[in-house]
């Protein structure tokens, strides 16, 4: 992850802040995904961050946390987890697909009450346009466990626009998503 | 409107030897806590986090890959979540650690907790863990069997959700 050691400097230098608030959304309704939109505005940060905390109305144990990027639905990512869940460690690698899906899974509606996912997801260089957006993600929950994302838009476009999907529910009342830019 | 966070809350630097490091009375008032730890061991052991004084409650599932090669365990209702659970560290072996708790003060959720650690020695390490309490997290003590030795850094900080 990039911060802690980035402010750490940035702080220890008397310097201007290198991490800033820029969004929140708190969900008052459940939502079946949470755009950022406007991102161009954000030019002047090197980087993006989201911190979640997330569950899912799905009726079953759990869901899935999916990334797209500037509403582009085809099959344009990729990505490659790995994932500790008590018994084992596994690896999930996708290429070719349609997002970037943040592993494990997200709680969902019969896992215990009030139990949520934190997810921290880093989109590095994303207003480049000589460079296929790049992120990474650290994000687990118990029972569901713990993993680590890297992921891929092969588009060298700057990030304008993020959508975080519930795959198969929706996002419930109260989950929150906030969004940071770390300068350079 | 931006607003600058990230904002150092205390710092503390052992200058004795001590079986625990406790922040207490924490300001309710960012979204996310997150403590940068370097520390070291007067033993063989691993370092834990209880919240609240609460001695229950606390769960977790790890990942791992270590000398001994991958590894993953989950702890159900006990009381301590792991910083290092398989990539324990040895004196002279200097672990660290980015500990991250989410929403730390919602009343409405049971807390989040995500972990990467490390030590060169014996491996690396990302832990999730979940505090079944829907009161706000006031205090954090971390603690280990042996002691924490002299020279130990643990910084606390604060990073907001809502704009200023």
């Amino acid at each position: 992850m990039l911060l802690g050691i980035l402010n750490s400097q940035a702080s220890g230098g008397g310097g201007a802040s290198a991490y800033d608030l820029l969004e929140t959304t708190t969900l008052t309704s459940t939502a079946s995904s949470v755009t950022f939109s406007g991102l161009g505005s954000y030019s002047d940060y090197a980087h993006l961050q989201i911190r979640a905390v997330v569950r899912s109305n799905r009726s079953s144990v759990s869901d899935n946390l999916d990334i797209q990027i500037n509403s582009d639905t085809g099959n344009n990512y990729a990505y490659h987890s790995i994932v500790g869940t008590g018994g084992t460690v596994f690896g999930e690698p996708a290429g070719a697909t349609n997002k970037i899906r943040t592993e494990p899974p997200i709680p969902a509606s019969t896992d215990p009450a009030n139990t949520f996912s934190a997810r921290i997801i880093d989109i590095l260089d994303f207003s480049s346009s000589s460079k296929n957006t790049t992120t990474t993600s650290l994000q687990g929950s118990y029972p569901r466990g713990i993993g680590v994302t890297s992921g891929g838009w092969d588009n060298a476009d700057a990030v304008t626009l993020l959508t975080l999907i519930a795959q198969s529910g929706s996002f419930v009342s109260g989950c929150r998503f906030s969004l940071f830019g770390i300068k350079a | 409107m931006a607003t600058p966070t990230y904002d150092l809350l205390e710092s503390v630097t052992l200058t004795t030897a001590a079986s625990s490091v406790t922040f207490s009375s924490i300001d309710g008032g960012y979204g996310d806590l997150v403590i940068v730890a370097d520390w070291g061991f007067g033993g063989q052991g691993n370092l834990d986090i209880r919240l609240n004084s609460d001695t229950s409650n606390h769960s977790f599932v790890t990942m791992a890959n270590t000398t001994s090669g991958r590894a993953s365990a989950v702890g159900a209702d006990g009381n301590y979540i792991p910083v290092s659970y398989h990539a324990f560290a040895n004196p002279g072996t200097y672990p660290s650690a980015i500990i991250n708790f989410l929403d730390y003060s919602a009343t409405d959720k049971h807390k989040s907790v995500l972990v990467r650690s490390g030590n060169r020695a014996s491996g690396i390490e990302a832990i999730s863990g979940t505090y079944a309490s829907t009161s706000a997290v006031t205090t954090i003590r971390l603690f280990s069997s042996p002691n924490i030795i002299i020279g130990s850094t643990f910084n606390l900080y604060g990073i907001a959700k809502e704009s200023a």
